[in-house]
């Protein structure tokens, strides 16, 4: 852990004022995110992190604010043809295809792992129909251990009409029957590829979700200039990693003045500071995603960070952060209570 | 884990040879095993870099063993690793995957590699020259475009195995390629009706009379390894082979690096090159 040094220091969310470097074990980075209370605002975000199990070895998988696992479906699906990732400036395209065991697999497999681990578990669930979503809902949420439900109502890479969440009807509908299923906190994961974030956060809303979680990825393509063929085989695939990062603070910025739900945000958060980013637009909690491919342990390296930024800066409560960001020529900052 | 750069020496205008001095880095892995190495820390290019390990070398002093790689500067992050220099820090994962495994039953190993695919192939031969090892014969067929893409032939000499050598261009052993002889090579020994009688020719012949229960290992290009895997069904010979994809992450995080596998039933299957591999039964996968 680095020592607060006051090169650092900003004006604080509060006053405006720069304040005192504070030590960093004094910082509290408790939150509470859609009911869910997590001892930091970090957690995985999903299809990034696996069932937990495989990062075991890299890291004290007990330090997360919360566990996201990869998304389950009802059947077991075996995935996209390869090839199904590539590399692009400061991030990656990738049409995996939801491979996944299924929910009957996951719950015999990989629950009684999850439910030795500490922090609250979130398992992220995707339906080819509004009646999956309630009986994959209805499945999870009367299992042991289970905190909250994300939907997985954008995944851009698989046909049959998965992306709910570009139309603000079908969300509804959507996270009503997953509403109506389960009792639990139920988190809709959104996609960026619409034109107005807003109408669909406020449709999510209006159905009885409880948080959302922004963004989900950036549909992209890339072509092999020599063989004239796209680089995976799904031929668009979803942009994740650091290039997504302004698109995604943006979407929570404009997302957190719309509704009065707290947002999870992602997108290409590889370090603590980025992290900050997002709270600072308005989210209440954080998932880094594509990072902890690149480094297994980035998780436990953005929980770090943030502290290290809050006791460079002063801030005793990481709620503090949560929509103060400051703009020049505006009364007051966008804050928000966390609910 | 963080570690540091040992050397980074040119082995030809193309290829290099890397040493990772990586403390906690365990002495022993599996030929076939790799490591994620990531030299920039720049974010571009931005994901890590899979490579088969070549050697792991205990430390000269306390700081940690040197893993050992061969790489070919064909891409960004090669380009980037060529540049790095003694001392440089840079990130290393593993060792990863599973490796190269010598049935129980086999006595006599065919190795059949070329190109950057070799390391893994130089690291089992080394593995098979261990006394408690039951290969009594091992028979390397190693091609290459160029006498340049032809490495590691000392070390596979070293390890007691006889080397054939092919290139594209003739400049070194004989010209073609490396599956232009091994498949008169499987088909005198593959065959028990053609074993038995003993009538083969070529220097192959000795060799293949004392061959009675082989296996093929292989790693190199996808061309290679496709017609290698389809020989070896031909002729009812076990054959491993080691492949390459596109990884994120190495360690079954991602799924990116899907191949496809044969499948009973009507839905695709595929296996992670990270974690169900890199190296397979040859009949597993779809050629």
């Amino acid at each position: 852990m680095t020592e607060p040094s006051a090169k650092c220091q900003v004006p604080s969310a509060e006053c405006g004022e720069p304040r005192e470097p504070r030590a960093a074990s004094h910082v509290n980075l408790a939150v509470e995110f859609a009911g869910i209370r997590m001892q930091n605002p970090v957690v995985s975000a999903s299809g990034t992190f696996g069932y937990a199990q495989e990062f075991e070895p890299y890291l004290d998988l007990n330090r997360l604010g919360a566990v996201v696992v990869k998304t389950i479906t009802r059947l077991p699906r075996p995935g996209n043809p390869a090839p199904r990732i590539v590399e692009t400036s400061a991030g990656m395209l990738n049409a995996i295809g939801l491979q996944n065991v299924g929910i009957d697999a996951f719950i015999r497999e990989k629950l009684p792992f999850l439910r030795t681990l500490t922090p609250p578990l979130i398992v992220n669930v995707a339906g080819e129909s509004v009646e999956d979503f309630r009986e994959l809902t209805k499945r999870i949420g009367d299992q042991e251990g289970v905190a909250g439900i994300e939907l997985n109502v954008s995944c851009p890479n698989v046909t049959g009409g998965l992306d709910f969440s570009t139309d603000p009807t079908l969300t509804h509908q959507v996270v009503k029957a997953a509403r109506e299923a389960t009792r639990l906190p139920i988190i809709p994961k959104l996609s960026p590829n619409v034109t107005d974030i807003r109408t669909i956060a406020r449709a999510a809303e209006d159905a009885g979700a409880d948080g959302l979680s922004l963004i989900n990825t950036v549909v992209g393509m890339a072509i092999d200039v020599r063989t004239r063929r796209p680089k995976i085989a799904n031929v668009t695939g979803g942009l994740s990693g650091p290039a997504i990062r302004p698109v995604a603070v943006r979407m929570v910025w404009q997302a957190a003045q719309a509704v009065r739900l707290p947002i999870l945000g992602m997108g290409g958060i590889v370090t603590g500071e980025d992290a900050v980013e997002f709270l600072l637009a308005g989210a209440s909690a954080v998932a880094v995603g594509t990072a902890s491919f690149i480094d297994p342990t980035s998780v436990v390296k953005v929980i770090e960070g943030v502290r290290d930024y809050c006791a460079a800066n002063g801030i005793m409560e990481i709620r503090e952060l949560v929509g103060g960001v400051q703009i020049p020529g505006r009364t007051a900052p966008c804050r928000r209570s966390v609910e | 884990m963080r570690a540091h750069v040992a050397f980074n020496c040119r082995i030809s205008a193309v290829y290099r040879h890397l040493g990772i001095v990586a403390p906690g880095f365990p002495r022993a892995f599996g030929p076939g095993q790799f490591v994620m190495v990531r030299p920039f820390f720049s974010g571009d290019p931005f994901l890590p870099r899979a490579f088969s390990i070549y050697r792991v070398a205990p430390s000269a002093d306390s700081a940690g063993p040197t893993v050992e790689i061969l790489y070919k500067v064909l891409g960004k992050g090669t380009q980037c690793l060529s540049r790095a220099e003694a001392g440089q820090e840079l990130e290393i994962l593993g060792p990863l995957g599973n490796h190269f495994t010598v049935p129980e039953d086999v006595n006599a190993a065919v190795l059949v590699t070329g190109g950057i695919g070799v390391p893994p192939i130089a690291a089992l031969a080394s593995q098979l020259r261990n006394p408690q090892s039951a290969i009594r014969n091992c028979l390397v067929f190693l091609g290459g475009k160029t006498s340049e893409d032809i490495l590691c032939v000392k070390d596979f000499e070293a390890a007691g195995a006889t080397v054939h050598i092919t290139t594209e261009d003739g400049s070194r052993g004989t010209r073609g390629l490396i599956t232009d002889l091994l498949a008169p090579f499987l088909g005198s020994v593959g065959d028990p009706a053609t074993r038995q009688s003993g009538n083969q020719e070529g220097p192959n012949r000795p060799i293949a009379q004392s061959l009675n229960r082989l296996c093929i290992f292989t790693c190199g290009p996808p061309g290679m390894l496709a017609a290698v895997a389809r020989m070896a069904e031909r002729f009812g010979i076990a054959c491993q082979t080691s492949v390459e994809a596109n990884m994120a992450c190495g360690f079954g995080a991602c799924m990116g690096c899907a191949v496809e596998a044969r499948s009973d039933g009507l839905d695709p299957k595929y296996k992670l090159v990270c974690k169900d591999g890199p190296v397979f039964d040859s009949g597993e996968l779809v050629w």
